[in-house]
C-alpha cells in the first residue's frame, strides 16, 4: 500500500490497463507529448507508444467520434476531454452516438469506453475551467456516470470504467487532483464497482449524501459539529448514474434527516432526483423535510476570489445546515 | 328571538342555558322562551362559542330582535390555529411509523425539536426508556381481523341467529380481549366470615326500607372496606398510563352494574368520605338509572379499581378480567349459610368468597394476599353494635 494522490491513482490506474490489454489507448488533447495539461498522462506515451497515446486536434466531437469508432471496432479507447467546460462541442456524439448505439443496434454492437472529464470549480478557473457538467449526463440511459472523491475509488473505479461493456462518463474533480492524498492498495484486482455507493462515516444524527471535492468538504464540517456532540452519517454515493437506490434509502433510514450536498447547481442537480427517489420509496424513514445544499443559480464559477469561495461549498456553511436539520 | 308560532309577535327569556364563553353545538339549546302559546328551548343556529347575552332572563322582546351573540365555530378554528403555533401535534412519517410499530401514544412524548416537535430520537429515547415487560400489544390488528374472519367462517343453519355486534359491544370486546392478552393476571380468592355484617344488615333491613323506600344490600359495606384497604395498599390502587404506572392518589371505583342488554362501570367517588347510607343512596340511583336505560356514560374511564358484585347472580365463585388500564379487581360473591368450625365446635355461618384479580407485573402475590386479607378483616368487623 502507498500513499497516493488523486491523480497519482488515476495515473497508476491508467498505467496498469494499459500494460493489461493491448487494446485499451488513450487519446485526448495534448495527452501525449505533454503528458496532459494536468500531468495525468504523464510519461505514458513514451511507455506504449504514440499510436496507444495520441494527441488529437482541439476538437471534442471528434475526439468522441474516433472513440466511438474505435470501440466498436473492438478496442478500448480512453478519451480525454481537457476540462468538463469544453465537453458541449461533444455532446450530440455522446448522447445521441456513444450511449444509444448498443440500444439501437439491439445488442449487437456496443461501445466499451471511458470519458475521462476534469470538473469542478475551486481552482481559479474562471467561467470555462470550472463548471460541474454532471446534471447534463446522469439522466440519460445508456450512460454510466461516475465520480469518485478519494484516490482509491479513483483507482478502483475506473479500472472497472475500462472493463466495462458500455460507456463510462469518468469525472475527475480538479481540486482532488493533488488535494487529496490517501493510502491507495494497487496492482490488485479488488476493482470498486460501478453503482455502489459507499458510507464513509457512521453516525446518528443526520445523514448526509454527496459525492467528489464537496464530500471532503462535508467530511470537514462534521468534525466541526463531532465537537458539539452531532454525529454525521456520511454516504458518497462515488456513482452518479445509475444511483445507488438502496444506499440511499439505507442511510436515509438510519436516522430520519437527510441532506444532499453536491458542486453542482442545486437547480437540475443531482439532489433533486434523489428527494424524489426518498420521497416515493423512503417517505416513512423520515423525521423532517430533506434539504439540498449546491451551487447557486449563477450561469458559471466567477473568477474573483473571493467570489468563487462564495460560490462554492464550504464547511461553515455546510455545518450550520447540520446543525438546522440536526434541531429540526 | 325566533317566531314560536304563527302569531306570536313576542317572547320572554325563561332561562339562558348557555353562558357566555360555552361552546355550542348547531341546533343545541341555548335558552328557554315563553310565549303566550308555547314555551320552547331555542336552538343555536350554528356552531361556535356564545359571546354576549343581549336580553336577560325575564324581559321580553319582539320576534326579530337580537337576543344573544354567538361566534362563529370557523372563526374559533382559525383563531385556535393563531394560538397553537407550535409543532406539538406535527408528527414527521418517520415518528409515526415508530408510533404504530410501538402502539405509543405521541401525546405523552416530549419533543425536543424546533418548537416542541417531537422527533425521531424522542420516541427512540422513550423506548429505551421503556421498562422491561411494559404495555405494548403483541397482535397486529391486521392479523386480529384475520383470526375474526376465520372464525367468521361458521355454517349458518336453520333457526340460527346472526347477531351484528353495535360499536359499544365491539370496543368492549377490543379492549377484553386486550386485557387477556396484555395483561398477566394472577387470581387469588378468600372466604369471609359475614355472619355479623348479615345480622347487622337484617336488624336496620325493615326501618332502612321504610325510611329510603329500598333495600340495604352488602355492597355498599364491601365498597367501604376495600376503599379502606386501598389506602394500605396503594399499589393495587394504580393505572397504566404508556409505559408508565401511575400511583392514583384519588380512590374512584368502577362498580360493574348491569341491566339485560348492556353492562356499565360507573365510577364512585369520595367512599373513603361517605358513610354506609351515603354509598347506599349513590348505588340506587345510578342501579335505577341503569335499570331504566337513562344512564349516561359519563367518565367511566376515570376508575382506578373494580368492583364486581357477582353475588348478585348467584356466582360462588369467579374469576374477574382487569379492567384495563386498572391494575386490579375484586368480586363479591354470593352469601352463602354453611356449617363452619368455630372454636372447636359446628356452626352455622354466613360466608362469602372474595376473588381478587391482579396485574403481576406491578403487584406481588403477598401484597395482593395481604390486601385481601385486611378487606376480609373490615367486613368481619361489622356485629350488631356497628354504626351506618
Amino acid at each position: 500500500m502507498a500513499k497516493l494522490s488523486y491523480i497519482a491513482a488515476i495515473q497508476q490506474a491508467l498505467a496498469e490497463e494499459l500494460e493489461r490489454d493491448e487494446d485499451v489507448l488513450i487519446l485526448g488533447e495534448d495527452v501525449g507529448q505533454l503528458g496532459g495539461v494536468f500531468r495525468v498522462t504523464e510519461g505514458l506515451q513514451a511507455k506504449f507508444g504514440a499510436e496507444r497515446v495520441m494527441d488529437t486536434p482541439l476538437a471534442e466531437g471528434a475526439i468522441i467520434g474516433v472513440a466511438l469508432g474505435a470501440a466498436a471496432y473492438g478496442l478500448k479507447p480512453i478519451a480525454e476531454i481537457q476540462f468538463a467546460d469544453f465537453i458541449f462541442p461533444a455532446i450530440n456524439q455522446l448522447i445521441s452516438e456513444v450511449a444509444r448505439l448498443r440500444y439501437r443496434s439491439f445488442g449487437a454492437w456496443s461501445c466499451p469506453m471511458v470519458v475521462r472529464v476534469p470538473y469542478g470549480g475551486g481552482v481559479h478557473g474562471g467561467l470555462y475551467h470550472s463548471q460541474c457538467i454532471e446534471q447534463f449526463f446522469c439522466g440519460v440511459p445508456g450512460l454510466k456516470v461516475v465520480a469518485p472523491a478519494t484516490p482509491q475509488d479513483a483507482y478502483g473505479l475506473l479500472k472497472s470504467a475500462v472493463r466495462a461493456k458500455d460507456p463510462v462518463l469518468f469525472l475527475e474533480h480538479k481540486k482532488c487532483y493533488r488535494l487529496i492524498v490517501d493510502e491507495v492498495v494497487t496492482q490488485c484486482e479488488q476493482l470498486v464497482p460501478i453503482g455502489k455507493a459507499e458510507v464513509k462515516r457512521v453516525g446518528e444524527d443526520i445523514t448526509i449524501i454527496s459525492y467528489g471535492l464537496a464530500m471532503h468538504e462535508v467530511v470537514k464540517a462534521a468534525e466541526l459539529v463531532a465537537e458539539e456532540d452531532i454525529s454525521v452519517h456520511l454516504l458518497d454515493l462515488r456513482t452518479l448514474a445509475p444511483l445507488d437506490r438502496q444506499a440511499i434509502l439505507d442511510a436515509v433510514a438510519k436516522t430520519g434527516k437527510v441532506l444532499i450536498v453536491h458542486e453542482d447547481n442545486v437547480t437540475g442537480g443531482l439532489g433533486g432526483e434523489i428527494v424524489a427517489i426518498i420521497a416515493e420509496e423512503g417517505f416513512m424513514f423520515l423525521d423532517a423535510p430533506p434539504k439540498r445544499l449546491g451551487g447557486p443559480n449563477l450561469p458559471a464559477m466567477p473568477y474573483s476570489k473571493p467570489l468563487e469561495e462564495g460560490f462554492m461549498l464550504r464547511k461553515e456553511v455546510i455545518a450550520e445546515e447540520i446543525r438546522r436539520l440536526v434541531r429540526a | 328571538m325566533p317566531q314560536l308560532g304563527e302569531s306570536v309577535t313576542e317572547g320572554m327569556i325563561v332561562r339562558w342555558l348557555k353562558q357566555p364563553g360555552d361552546a355550542v353545538e348547531v341546533y343545541e339549546p341555548i335558552c328557554e322562551v315563553a310565549t303566550d302559546k308555547v314555551t320552547a328551548e331555542v336552538p343555536a343556529t350554528s356552531a361556535g362559542v356564545m359571546q354576549e347575552i343581549v336580553v336577560n332572563e325575564g324581559a321580553t322582546v319582539a320576534v326579530g330582535k337580537i337576543i344573544a351573540k354567538l361566534e362563529e365555530k370557523e372563526e374559533v378554528v382559525k383563531q385556535q390555529q393563531n394560538d397553537e403555533q407550535t409543532n406539538e401535534q406535527r408528527y414527521s412519517p418517520a415518528v409515526l411509523a415508530l408510533a404504530k410499530e410501538h402502539s405509543l401514544n405521541l401525546s405523552q412524548i416530549k419533543g425536543t425539536g424546533a418548537e416542541g416537535r417531537v422527533t425521531r430520537k424522542d420516541v427512540e429515547k422513550c423506548l429505551t426508556l421503556q421498562p422491561a415487560g411494559a404495555f405494548k400489544p403483541t397482535i397486529d390488528p391486521d392479523e386480529k381481523n384475520r383470526l375474526r374472519t376465520e372464525a367468521g367462517c361458521v355454517i349458518l343453519e336453520e333457526g340460527d341467529v346472526e347477531v351484528a355486534l353495535k360499536p359499544p359491544r365491539i370496543t368492549k370486546a377490543d379492549k377484553m380481549l386486550l386485557c387477556m392478552q396484555e395483561v398477566p393476571q394472577a387470581w387469588t380468592l378468600t372466604e369471609v366470615d359475614v355472619t355479623g355484617l348479615v345480622q347487622l344488615k337484617d336488624s336496620l333491613k325493615e326501618n332502612f326500607l321504610q325510611n329510603e323506600g329500598f333495600p340495604l344490600t352488602i355492597l355498599p359495606f364491601f365498597l367501604k372496606a376495600v376503599a379502606k384497604s386501598l389506602r394500605e395498599y396503594p399499589s393495587l390502587n394504580s393505572v397504566w398510563k404508556g409505559n408508565r404506572l401511575i400511583l392514583k392518589k384519588k380512590i374512584l371505583i368502577s362498580v360493574a352494574v348491569a341491566n339485560d342488554e348492556e353492562l356499565f362501570l360507573p365510577v364512585l367517588k369520595d367512599v373513603e368520605e361517605k358513610n354506609i347510607l351515603g354509598l347506599a343512596k349513590v348505588l340506587e340511583k345510578i342501579k335505577r338509572k341503569v335499570y331504566d336505560g337513562s344512564y349516561e356514560v359519563k367518565d367511566d374511564n376515570s376508575g382506578t379499581f373494580t368492583i364486581n358484585n357477582t353475588g348478585a347472580f348467584g356466582s360462588i365463585i369467579s374469576c374477574p378480567v382487569i379492567n384495563f388500564p386498572q391494575v386490579a379487581i375484586i368480586t363479591v360473591e354470593r352469601i352463602v349459610k354453611r356449617p363452619v368450625i368455630v372454636e372447636g365446635m359446628i356452626a352455622i355461618r354466613d360466608m362469602v368468597n372474595i376473588s381478587l384479580a391482579f396485574d403481576q407485573r406491578v403487584i406481588e402475590d403477598v401484597t395482593a394476599g395481604k390486601f385481601l386479607q385486611l378487606v376480609k378483616e373490615h367486613l368481619e368487623s361489622y356485629n350488631l353494635e356497628s354504626t351506618i
